[in-house]
């Protein structure tokens, strides 16, 4: 249908053209002496004269309509040309769907529009979606993958034979305008349940499945309700709050410290070099040598003190014990005894200090999903390396790298790159460890849900037998005073890395809750409401 | 004359033809255009058009019996006519467009298509409470629903009569008013063949008489003001060009020897006394200044302007006058801006966006000034080299888009390719007068010639160059496209009268 009022249009053009120079040759034949100048020089002037002027107005028509470049014009058309947004809300853009590519898990689609009224783009996730899906708005432009893959979901793309089709069928046949799907790896029901979890704590979930790398579940907490972009006082709303931040993505550009959940990198290390060392752990924890600086020590030192106890130190440990215990000073001491060369060979084998490598063929992703970098800087000193060791001091991560290093040990040492789309294959990134090493630190995780005592007991269910870590990051955020002076703030970021099953593990997650207090009793019930809701859906079978 | 006239060779019917083909095709394109995009183009209109347009065949066959000019005019004045029908048709079917509504009809013929394409339908269900897009309705519903879509039940032949039919007394006075301005076309070749009807032209001052009386029943008529915008839609100023134009010629005409003249200064001529220092002068500063004045219209100050420069050289083959007349307008667009509190504010106004469009701050004030002008620019550029398609651009976005910006429209549509085409029309129709003017035989034809050609082309210049943004924004309409009915008879005077022309110059030839 298009196609007849594309070739009409190129049918007039050409009749007018072909008239006219029928019209025009046998004139400017009788008008030649005119135009030389040959005779009636007053004429002649004027018929130049037209000439001159019509021939400017060609040229400034065509320098306007054709070779516009002014920076200016351009910025007032992207401010002001409403047909970009007439275009868009007359195409039917493509739908994003989850994983199960089923039609009631939508992450974005449209309303049925019955009884009159108008189909919408809706996007039925909600708040639990808004960071990675986003929006399309004319006041507020364009976020998240309704950003990153516009041109795809409005049907522009070619680069395979089916969008080829499609574009071809817009271009020439059809109507209205179809856009192309996108089927994401994510999952409708964990990415709700991880976000109905967190309950409007601050904080992120991230979900991979270890043997694909596929994103299950990329949560953002607090969110923001799609719907609230085009309602000004909402979005007024969003925009001013200053303590939740709910605009901002915490699961990709969060760089929280690890905290105790380094550890297991750590253990990774020690294992990989062949380190299996038994320690007494006194109470005095520990202190590299050769350093006159604050000493580590075990958690258990403050919380004894604040009941009025006096901490005796651990006794002998061995890794498994110290994992289980999470003793600061085992494992600073192992890190040290290991080296700053291997705890940062390890550190970066697992994705620090490197941008994410997004399992995508398609540039726009890559270029449009922004993960921050983790970070595990070089130490300078043994203190530093303590440190570092037990995930603080200058040791960074998001919670997408916590989840790639739960998945590397879950996947036996594989580490995949991260994908999200289905239509990917899935690609190693790299091997991190020797499976033998993943192993071993599968156990030690595993003990630390199920040995009595173990800081990540809260994971114990009978459906399945995960492994995990938890992690308690102290951070100083100041306050800021009335007088315009900072006060010191201690925050414990409760974070949590865990897969399941601990042998052959299908998810693995990253919880970080900002100022959540303990890892194991903030960050942990929450996978476990995810592995419950992941257990009905199947995915342990 | 050796050569045979071009009209000879191409046959004035298959160029009225062709006119007529470009007009329905262009309309039926819109049409099916129109109802895929959601805006609701008449069948019946289209229907009206397309038999106002064939009226053009009725004036060839009275012309042809005693016609003895170029036909070339006639259609080229056809073609032009059925773009603006074509163009009028497509803005104002679209021009209160809801495009919301069109997004509904759009959804039925998406889930038409869909629901066409794959037929294992999965059960309609709602996520978080929202119902997601799948039709419940069943396949026959939803073809039916297209078939709306696509009104083929409008395509019913005794449907349309009984709507057109219906509608006729509402269309009575364009009718008339289309017909009215054929028949004084076809009157005026008729007389101009007759020397009293010339000798009654060639009365200068009566014309300055005709002139003054249409002014004064005009600002009588007029409403307090509306800047000379006539109760009946009208632009009553329009009828000026003919008067003035015809003025202007004779007067060129009788005093032609007081202009050129090179000796002594004849005793007891006492106006010729007057006009030989003063005369060019006064009519190129005066005439635009008291319009100027009087209309508050920089449009018609440049066309008035352009127009006397052109005749006085033409008339004196003195280029001080031509290079005067164009360094004088360009110093009163230089120095415009010394009259502030002088000249009226929107004049002043106009000159300004038109100097300092960029430079000026983009806040909302500069944005509610530039809409217009910025507006036509998006359509413009949207159009692109060969424009988006009959019927498939939104040039409805522009403010007045039917009268004064009617050439963005055409540009986004049929792109540059297309409006410089019609462009091309008008020149041909320039050359055409050009043409008469060679061949007319005394001064006073040929001035006349030269009168009415530059004013039509003035008058498209000074559109399309201020919607381009080439020269200020005037409230200058595109003669022959733009809606209007007044100015649809004013061209067809003008065209008419160059036929008439072309007929005498024709008819000497056979003798």
């Amino acid at each position: 249908m298009l196609l007849v009022l594309i070739l009409a249009k190129y049918a007039i053009i050409t009749f007018i053209f072909l008239y006219l120079l029928r019209l025009l040759l046998p004139l400017l034949g009788f008008l030649k002496p005119v135009l030389s100048f040959r005779s009636n020089k007053d004429l002649s002037v004027v018929l130049w004269v037209f000439f001159l002027a019509f021939g400017t107005l060609a040229a400034y028509q065509a320098y306007w309509q054709l070779l516009v470049g002014h920076e200016d014009f351009e910025s007032t058309k992207k401010l002001h040309d409403p047909r970009p947004w007439i275009v868009e809300a007359t195409t039917r853009k493509g739908t994003i769907y989850d994983r199960t590519h089923s039609e009631n898990k939508v992450l974005a689609g449209y309303t049925a529009g019955q009884n009159g009224e108008l189909p919408r783009r809706v996007y039925p996730l909600g708040e639990a979606g808004s960071h990675l899906i986003g929006y399309s708005d004319v006041e507020r432009d364009k976020a998240g993958l309704e950003k990153f893959f516009f041109k795809r979901l409005m049907g522009w793309t070619r680069d395979s034979d089916e969008d080829d089709k499609n574009f071809i069928n817009n271009q020439y046949f059809r109507l209205q305008p179809m856009g192309n799907d996108i089927v994401l790896s994510l999952d409708y029901e964990l990415q709700k349940t991880a976000y109905e979890a967190m309950a409007g704590r601050h904080g992120a979930v991230v979900g991979i499945a270890p043997k694909t790398g596929d994103v299950l579940v990329l949560v953002s907490s607090p969110g923001f309700h799609p719907d609230s972009v085009s309602h000004d006082d909402a979005w007024l709303r969003i925009v001013r709050d200053e303590h939740g931040k709910p605009l901002y993505d915490r699961a990709l550009k969060g760089r929280y410290p690890p905290g105790s959940t380094f550890k297991t990198v750590v253990a990774c290390a020690a294992v990989e070099v062949g380190l299996d060392p038994k320690w007494v752990i006194g109470r005095d924890g520990y202190r590299p040598p050769g350093v006159r600086r604050k000493r580590v020590f075990d958690h258990e030192r403050a919380s004894y003190k604040k009941r009025g106890r006096v901490w005796r130190g651990q006794g002998e440990l061995d890794m498994t014990k110290a994992l289980v215990k999470s003793s600061n000073a085992y494992f600073a001491r192992l890190g040290v005894t290991a080296g700053d060369s291997v705890m940062h060979d390890i550190a970066e084998r697992f994705g620090f200090n490197q941008p994410v490598a997004w399992n995508t063929s398609r540039p726009e992703l890559q270029e449009g999903l922004v993960a921050f970098r983790s970070s595990y800087p070089p130490t300078k000193n043994a203190h530093e390396l303590a440190w570092s060791c037990i995930g603080q001091e200058k040791v960074l991560a998001t919670p997408l790298q916590l989840a790639l290093v739960a998945a590397a040990i879950g996947n036996d040492g594989v580490l995949m790159k991260p994908r999200l789309e289905r239509r990917e294959t899935p690609q190693e990134w790299r091997r991190v460890i020797s499976a033998e090493t993943a192993q071993r630190v599968q156990k030690m995780m595993r003990e630390v849900v199920w040995t009595p005592g173990g800081t990540a007991w809260r994971l114990r269910m009978s459906e399945v037998e995960a492994a995990g870590k938890t992690g308690t990051a102290e951070i100083n955020m100041p306050i800021r005073l009335a007088d315009g002076t900072f006060e010191r703030n201690i925050v414990n970021n409760a974070v949590f890395i865990t897969f399941a099953p601990f042998d052959d593990a299908e998810i693995a997650l990253a919880v970080v809750v900002e100022g959540g207090g303990y890892g194991g009793s903030a960050a942990a019930p929450v996978a476990k409401a995810i592995y419950l809701k992941a257990h009905e859906l199947g995915y342990f079978e | 004359m050796s050569e045979k006239p071009a009209s000879k060779k191409i046959g004035p019917v298959a160029g009225l033809s062709i006119a007529l083909a470009i007009g329905v095709l262009g309309m039926l394109s819109v049409f099916v255009a129109g109802n895929a995009r959601g805006y609701d183009p008449s069948l019946t209109i289209l229907l009206r058009n397309t038999l106002l347009l064939s009226a053009f065949f009725l004036v060839y066959a009275v012309l042809r019996k005693f016609y003895k000019g170029d036909f070339s005019i006639l259609i080229i004045t056809a073609l032009l006519t059925s773009i603006g029908f074509v163009v009028q048709y497509r803005i104002s079917s679209a021009i209160n467009v809801d495009y919301q509504k069109a997004l509904v009809r759009q959804y039925s013929a998406a889930a038409a298509q869909k629901a066409n394409h794959d037929s294992l339908g999965v059960d309609s269900t709602s996520v978080a409470g929202v119902p997601v897009a799948r039709d419940e309705r069943s396949l026959e519903t939803i073809q039916e629903e297209a078939r709306q879509l696509l009104r083929v039940d409008k395509l019913e032949g005794k449907k349309i009569a009984d709507e057109f039919v219906k509608s006729l007394p509402g269309w009575s006075r364009l009718i008339v008013s289309y017909f009215a301005a054929l028949l004084v076309l076809v009157y005026l070749v008729r007389k101009s063949a007759n020397q009293s009807f010339m000798a009654a032209l060639e009365r200068p001052f009566f014309w300055v008489a005709v002139t003054i009386v249409l002014l004064m029943v005009f600002v009588a008529l007029s409403e307090v003001g509306t800047r000379g915008r006539f109760v009946f839609d009208m632009t009553p100023w329009e009828a000026f060009k003919i008067t003035i134009v015809i003025f202007l010629a004779g007067f060129f005409a009788r005093y032609k020897d007081d202009f050129v003249r090179t000796g002594p200064r004849p005793k007891g001529k006492w106006l010729s006394k007057l006009i030989v220092p003063w005369g060019p002068f006064l009519l190129i500063w005066l005439i635009p200044q008291l319009l100027f004045v009087l209309l508050k219209d920089f449009g018609q100050v440049i066309i008035y302007g352009g127009l006397v420069v052109i005749m006085i050289f033409v008339t004196t083959r003195k280029y001080r006058y031509l290079f005067g007349g164009i360094i004088a307008t360009v110093l009163i667009s230089k120095s415009i801006f010394l009259l502030e509190g002088i000249a009226p504010p929107h004049v002043l106004q106009r000159f300004i966006i038109w100097a300092d469009i960029w430079r000026l701050p983009h806040d909302a004030a500069w944005w509610d000034n530039v809409y217009q002008i910025m507006n036509s620019f998006f359509a413009l550029h949207a159009g692109g080299l060969t424009g988006s398609g009959l019927g498939l651009g939104y040039p409805t976005n522009i403010p007045l888009v039917v009268s004064d910006f009617v050439y963005s429209a055409i540009a986004e549509e049929l792109g540059f390719v297309g409006s410089i085409l019609v462009v091309m029309l008008y020149v041909v129709l320039f050359l055409q007068g050009m043409k008469i003017a060679l061949q007319a035989e005394r001064d006073f034809e040929k001035l006349l010639a030269v009168g009415f050609t530059s004013i039509l082309a003035i008058q498209v210049f000074v559109n399309i160059g201020g919607v381009i943004k080439l020269i200020p924004l005037t409230g200058i309409t595109l003669p022959l496209i733009s809606r209007g009915g007044f100015s649809f008879l004013i061209s067809m005077v003008i065209i008419g009268l160059l036929m008439g022309l072309s007929h005498r110059n024709g008819a000497r030839q056979f003798e």
